[in-house]
């Protein structure tokens, strides 16, 4: 297997007293795609906001596309490249949208920055993007308050993948849409992932979205690694009790609540 | 405001225009609809009222002194003998502008600092609270008077002590928004694709709390006219003979006592006029922009 696009060593953030990652090493082959799953509180977020740099972890080294990614970037050019390595879509689609904008206008802003054209490249390129993720002309140019959540998110994907990137982190991103539209964009980002070789890192509770969209895993649990390996083999015969506790406590038909016992 | 680019120039049909630019009156009610006639009146005086006065400023004649209504004087003479209607139209101009100034200044500050403290977190937010703590204890009149003493008393450094005065209090009410507003994830996704912080903060962050801002200042522009006024009538913010609404509620005193009182209430009365529709202007944008704080 060629280089790893992506690859996190000993990644640890410390907040405060509370350490909320600590010591999390994984990597993420070219094209491939890795999810992170764990409870609530368990890290995974902060793991994003590393990766992306929007915290900066307290020790440990990230690489994306064979850059060092550690320190905060130190120029323009610098944060620009970096964005168009690796981008996210958040889990709130009412809050990951500027509210006076439309999608067709920060899809522009993102082309404008890192691609730069002619104002009519740009508007077909931003029609491409559109078509993409599955959005009408409509939808494209209404403000954010006039569309669903799961019409949002198409706009934050869009957004997202208007720099080109080659990794792209999705943070519960269907979590708060439901099952249908949650389908429906699983599948479209399997198609975007056939269409443009991008690379993804899914976090997700959801271990049905994790076994449909992933190769690999890292379960977390209290800012640690505790089972990594290909998603089926770790969906399939955990090899640690918390992992099997996380899978048993999905609900599923003939599912009974009962006392879980937490270890 | 332009801080929206105009970009994709696809179809831009089915989008609302009123929406975007200055957040204009709707959800103000009859009442602010009917104030913000009463300011544009108001401003309007304050532009074109040099043109309208019958008479000048300084066409006194002490025989005149407290004549009532006459033919020609419709609202009759100061206790200097000037024409009272003509005074008023004159004094809009610095009764306006002074306040203006102020609100203007306040703003820019306040929303500098509101911006930095709220994007900077940490030290630099706690630094610059403290900093607006001090500030905030000094009452306005008083640094005006100060100021006065320091840099020879007119209106704009009456204006600009103001400015100074208030924009701790304009700061303290944007961070808290500014916070809120930072800590969308839009925000963050904004970084993320590498746009510097402050073309963040100047395309998207500031038009987002600019409904708040501008409730702010047309709220600030009450108080500062009546600071001003005071400052005026007390003799350190506009020199007479320079016509000023402050100005001819203090020249209108001896009036008063000899039971004159035209020029204080007419010059009063088109103060709080202005005021009272500027605050129930204020309110009611405030109120909207907390409302529609999604
Ligand atoms: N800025 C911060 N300051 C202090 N503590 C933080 C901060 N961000 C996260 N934490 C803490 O770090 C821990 C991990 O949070 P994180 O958001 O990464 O969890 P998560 O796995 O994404 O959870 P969820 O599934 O609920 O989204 C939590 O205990 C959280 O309280
Ligand atoms: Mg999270």
């Amino acid at each position: 297997m060629s280089e790893p696009i992506l690859t996190a060593s000993g990644l640890t953030k410390v907040f405060g007293d509370h350490t909320a990652v600590d010591d999390v090493s994984f990597a993420l082959p070219e094209g491939g795609s890795l999810a992170i799953v764990g409870e609530s509180g368990s890290g995974k977020t902060t793991v994003a906001k590393l990766l992306t740099g929007l915290e900066r972890a307290t020790a440990g080294s990230i690489m994306a596309c064979g850059r060092d990614r550690s320190l905060p970037a130190r120029s323009a050019a610098e944060r620009r490249r970096r964005g168009a390595e690796v981008q996210i879509v958040f889990q709130d689609p009412y809050s990951s949208l500027d509210p006076r904008q439309s999608g067709a206008d920060s899809i522009d802003e993102v082309r404008r920055l890192h691609r730069g054209g002619s104002r009519a490249e740009r508007a077909a390129r931003v029609t491409e993007l559109a078509d993409l993720v599955g959005l009408d002309n409509r939808q494209l140019h209404a403000l954010p308050r006039d569309l669903s959540g799961g019409q949002r998110q198409r706009i934050a994907i869009a957004r997202a993948l208007a720099a080109e990137p080659r990794i792209l982190v999705l943070d519960e991103s269907v979590a708060a849409l439901d099952v249908s539209i949650q389908a429906q964009i699983l599948n479209m980002l399997g198609d975007i992932r056939d269409a443009t070789g991008v690379s993804y890192i899914l976090i997700s509770h959801d271990l049905a979205v994790v076994r449909q969209l992933t190769d690999d895993a890292i379960v977390m649990h209290r800012g640690r690694v505790v089972e990594a390996g290909p998603t089926a083999r770790i969906l399939d015969d955990p090899q640690e009790d918390y992992t099997r506790l996380l899978r048993d406590s999905v609900p599923r038909p003939g599912w009974k609540p009962q006392r879980r016992q937490v270890a | 405001m332009s801080a929206m680019p105009a970009t994709t120039p696809i179809e831009t049909v089915d989008r609302e225009p009123s929406v975007r630019g200055l957040p204009g009156l709707r959800g103000t009610g009859i009442v602010g609809h009917v104030c913000a006639a009463i300011l544009a009146l108001a401003v309007l005086i304050a532009i074109v009222g040099p043109l309208l006065a019958p008479y000048s400023a300084t066409e006194i004649s002490l025989s005149n002194s407290f004549v009532g209504p006459t033919g020609d004087h419709y609202l009759g003479f100061t206790g200097q003998g000037a024409d009272l209607l003509s005074l008023l139209l004159l004094g809009a101009r610095s009764s306006i502008l002074g306040p203006l100034i102020v609100v203007v200044a306040a703003m820019v500050l306040g929303v500098v600092v509101a911006i930095i403290s709220a994007w900077r977190g940490g030290i630099v937010d706690q630094v610059l609270s403290v900093i607006m703590d001090v500030l905030f204890a000094f009452p306005g009149i008083l640094l005006a008077i100060l100021a006065a003493a320091v840099f020879g008393a007119s209106l704009q450094t009456a204006a600009i002590a103001l400015a100074i005065a208030y924009a701790p209090y304009i700061a303290r009410v944007l961070r808290a928004a500014a916070i809120r507003e930072r800590s969308r994830e839009y925000i963050a996704a904004l970084e993320v694709q590498g746009f510097s912080a402050w073309l963040i903060c100047l395309r998207h962050l500031v038009p987002n709390i600019s409904g708040l801002i501008v409730a702010q200042g047309t709220i600030l522009f009450g108080y500062a006219m009546v600071d001003l006024a005071a400052i005026s009538y007390i003799g350190l913010g506009v020199q007479p003979p320079q016509p000023d609404w402050g100005v001819m509620v203090a020249q209108g005193q001896s009036g008063v006592l000899q039971g004159y009182p035209a020029e204080s209430l007419a010059a009063g009365l088109c103060i709080i006029i202005v005021v009272v529709a500027v605050n129930l202007l204020g309110e009611r944008l405030n109120a909207r922009s907390q409302g529609s704080a999604r």
